[in-house]
């Protein structure tokens, strides 16, 4: 019938439509991982990226391997990876001595991701953001608990210990199944939740022991300390921008451009960062852009 | 396949864990549901003012347009994290189809067969009971089919908050890009809800052979 | 923070993700209207693959947003396009396709045998029928489809944030991540609005499209 031709020559027509934010000539596509610290460095790449002229689309808010695959497939251009996640999870790597290494595992990484997938890690940012597991002071003190092999050794003698984890750190090689393996305790009473509500969870004091990242601002905020990974379960995680390989051949700038941030990233404003926007609740966004303002790493201060 | 068959059978005793606490959350939160639904819906049916009995509906139906991972968040701030917001959340959004549903069931009762009830010398609570409820249940079965899927569906969004379930193979699947960990927890989520609508359509079915 | 602070600190924030929300929806809409408007037209022809039709676009329906949504990222990551708006736009046409095609098939079914006799007695075609006949009459039943399937898409659009597709479910996951309900509220009171406005928008357009005849005899029956 004339009418469905019509429908059917409209609809493939309009499926493209679908795409079109997909559809790209020069533009960058800066991806970011789904939690406070990712957007904040993904919101500074695009400031910088745009400030220097390149122009650029963000793909904010997926999960780690989500966005890797993103980035594997040239849906996105680059997003800040760390290190140590990107040598358990990706690499599958499993040497000990190579991982707690932070120069060591960014050459396994690097080697690893141009050789196999052309992607290229520019210098990471000067800062270890590791998983901790985190208990309230009050707690560890009067359960005699400071490092991750009391915890083990509190478990193994019978101690009922709430645990709260995310979905991902639970699954992930260098996340809770390996680290009880490590540790050599059995798994028991473990809650999986939302990264973001692990910390009322502690507050509340409904699980007494749980999973947070050490550069969050929350720790110091509510009173809380990370148990000392004794046996260097973890590695090193440092975050470095992973970009495609053909981009940087297509716009070598973009390597100048993002480096430049290493220089003022510390650990202590990466913290301050962090703390402002889960804590205090401003936009990531204002929050990136006002702080490169401060250290006129956007020019001239315009008013 | 063989990755995802591999996982099932690696994490059979987990994912049987989990689709327990699934059904366990569902069940406890329909538990609640459905009495208060289907009361709520016979007594706005029984309503006088009919502007009354719209304007709760439209209340109810905005409550709906509340997303329920907006829901379940929220409930998180009253409640803490665990199994009790979990089924909070999910009983205040499976309400409104099986109150809607009891309310327009009864309302479909003719006024004609509440009078001969009444001349048979029933009281209104007789009348609730052995006329009205009887007439009105393959709408409350429609009902609580829709409440049903729904809730088993939102259930999956429940393992952000630390209730578990399906949710939680999911989430990881998600994160972690383990297709056979997604489909884990998906498949036995979509079949679990497949089953219970099915279920609930032969039973709303065989009540109509009946009569 | 006041819930004014809020809405200056976040002003750009939410308008991309309120952009973002909408595009999403209209895009998978009009395809979903596209597909489901000639599939419901077909169900209505040929009641046997009307049933088959329906039966799957009901299976589609019973499974879990945030499973379907984890579901695309595999399967779509075979062309590419497992993340952000495109996985999001067909899971959501794939949800809204029920409502449209159940619609479309009822309301053509249920014109009355009379009504189209009386057509074929004055003479019209076939095409002329479905066109000047069918059409019209069934409109309002399709919009009303259209409608449902806009107010769901809404909500379940909220949940793609989790695939990187933005929108106002953005901030409600942003507002777990960082333990602020100011945050979710937000997300869920646009989300809320949104479905109010698209639901209100269509009720009109499906008001204005009933044929004057039919609505006299609607209005006063209701």
């Amino acid at each position: 019938m004339n009418a469905s031709q019509h429908i059917l020559r409209l609809l493939v027509a309009l499926l493209p439509l679908a795409g079109l934010s997909c559809s790209r000539g020069d533009t960058i596509v800066v991806g970011a991982k789904a939690f406070t610290e990712g957007y904040i460095l993904g919101h500074m790449a695009v400031l910088v990226l745009r400030h220097d002229g390149f122009d650029v689309e963000e793909q904010f808010g997926l999960a780690t391997t989500a966005m890797r695959s993103a980035l594997e497939t040239g849906q996105i251009d680059l997003y800040y990876e760390y290190t140590g996640t990107a040598y358990t999870v990706y690499a599958k790597g499993t040497n000990q001595s190579v991982m707690t290494d932070s120069a060591r595992v960014l050459d396994a990484v690097r080697r690893f991701d141009s050789t196999q997938h052309g992607l290229i890690w520019l210098a990471p940012i000067p800062f270890n953001d590791t998983y901790a597991l985190l208990m309230r002071k009050d707690a560890s003190a009067r359960e005699h608990l400071a490092t991750l092999t009391d915890l083990a050794s509190a478990i193994n003698a019978g101690r009922d210990l709430t645990v709260g984890v995310d979905a991902e750190f639970y699954e992930r090689p260098d996340g809770w199944k390996a680290l009880v393996a490590r540790y050599g305790f059995p798994e028991r009473n473990v809650v999986k939740l939302d990264a973001g509500l692990i910390y009322d969870a502690l507050a509340a004091g409904r699980i007494d022991i749980g999973m947070g990242y050490s550069t969050d601002g929350q720790i110091a905020a509510l009173n809380l300390i990370a148990l000392e990974d004794d046996r260097r379960f973890f590695p090193a995680y440092n975050p470095a921008a992973v970009v495609r390989a053909e981009l940087l051949a297509r716009q070598p700038g973009v390597r100048a451009s993002l480096e430049r941030l290493n220089r003022i990233v510390t650990p202590e404003a990466i913290r301050a960062l962090n703390a402002e926007v889960a804590m205090q609740h401003h936009d990531p966004r204002k929050v990136a852009e006002r702080w490169l303002r401060e250290k006129g790493m956007l020019g001239p201060v315009s008013r | 396949m063989n990755t995802f068959l591999a996982y099932i059978a690696d994490n059979l005793g987990a994912i049987g864990i989990a689709l327990a606490q699934h059904i366990g959350i569902v069940a406890a939160a329909l538990a609640l549901a459905v009495p208060v639904g289907i009361a709520a819906g016979i007594a706005l049916a029984h309503a006088r003012s009919r502007a009354a009995r719209t304007a709760v509906f439209y209340l109810l139906g905005l409550g709906q347009t509340i997303p329920s991972l907006a829901l379940l968040a929220l409930a998180v701030g009253l409640l803490g994290v665990g199994l009790l917001p979990a089924i909070v959340a999910l009983l205040l959004y499976a309400i409104l189809p099986i109150a809607r549903n009891a309310c327009t069931g009864v309302q479909s009762v003719p006024e004609a067969t509440r009078d001969a009830a009444r001349g048979l010398g029933m009281t209104n609570m007789q009348i609730i009971r052995r006329v009205e409820l009887p007439l009105a249940r393959p709408f409350i079965i429609a009902g609580l089919r829709t409440a049903t899927v729904v809730t088993i569906s939102s259930c999956a969004l429940a393992s952000l908050i630390g209730a578990g379930g399906l949710g939680d193979f999911i989430f990881s699947g998600i994160s972690l890009f383990k297709p056979e960990a997604m489909l884990a927890g998906a498949i036995p989520t979509a079949m679990l809800a497949l089953a219970a609508d099915w279920f609930l359509g032969r039973w709303a079915a065989r009540g109509h052979a009946v009569r | 923070m006041s819930f004014l602070q809020f809405l200056h600190e976040y002003d750009t924030s939410l308008l991309i993700a309120l952009a973002e929300h909408v595009r999403m929806i209209a895009i998978a809409l009009a395809i979903a209207t596209l597909a489901g408007v000639p599939l419901g037209v077909w169900g209505a022809r040929n009641r046997r693959a009307g049933g088959i039709v329906l039966a799957f676009a009901n299976v589609i329906q019973t499974i879990p947003s945030i499973a379907l949504f984890g579901l695309m990222i595999p399967v779509l990551a075979l062309v590419n396009r497992g993340i952000g708006t495109f996985p999001a736009i067909i899971a959501l046409v794939l949800y809204a396709l029920l409502p449209i095609i159940r619609n479309t098939m009822v309301s053509l079914l249920a014109i009355p045998h009379a009504t189209l006799d009386a057509a074929r007695g004055l003479g019209m075609t076939e095409g002329e029928i479905f066109r000047h006949v069918m059409l019209p009459l069934a409109l309002p039943g399709i919009v009303s489809g259209i409608r449902i399937a806009a107010t769901m898409s809404v909500g379940v659009a909220a949940v793609a944030a989790f695939i990187g597709a933005g929108g106002m479910g953005h901030f409600i996951l942003r507002g777990i991540q960082t333990t602020w309900p100011m945050m979710t509220i937000a997300g869920a009171v646009g989300n809320a609005l949104l479905a109010l406005i698209v639901e209100l928008l269509l009720e009109w357009v499906e008001r204005a499209l009933t044929p004057r005849g039919v609505r006299i005899g609607a209005e006063r029956s209701a």
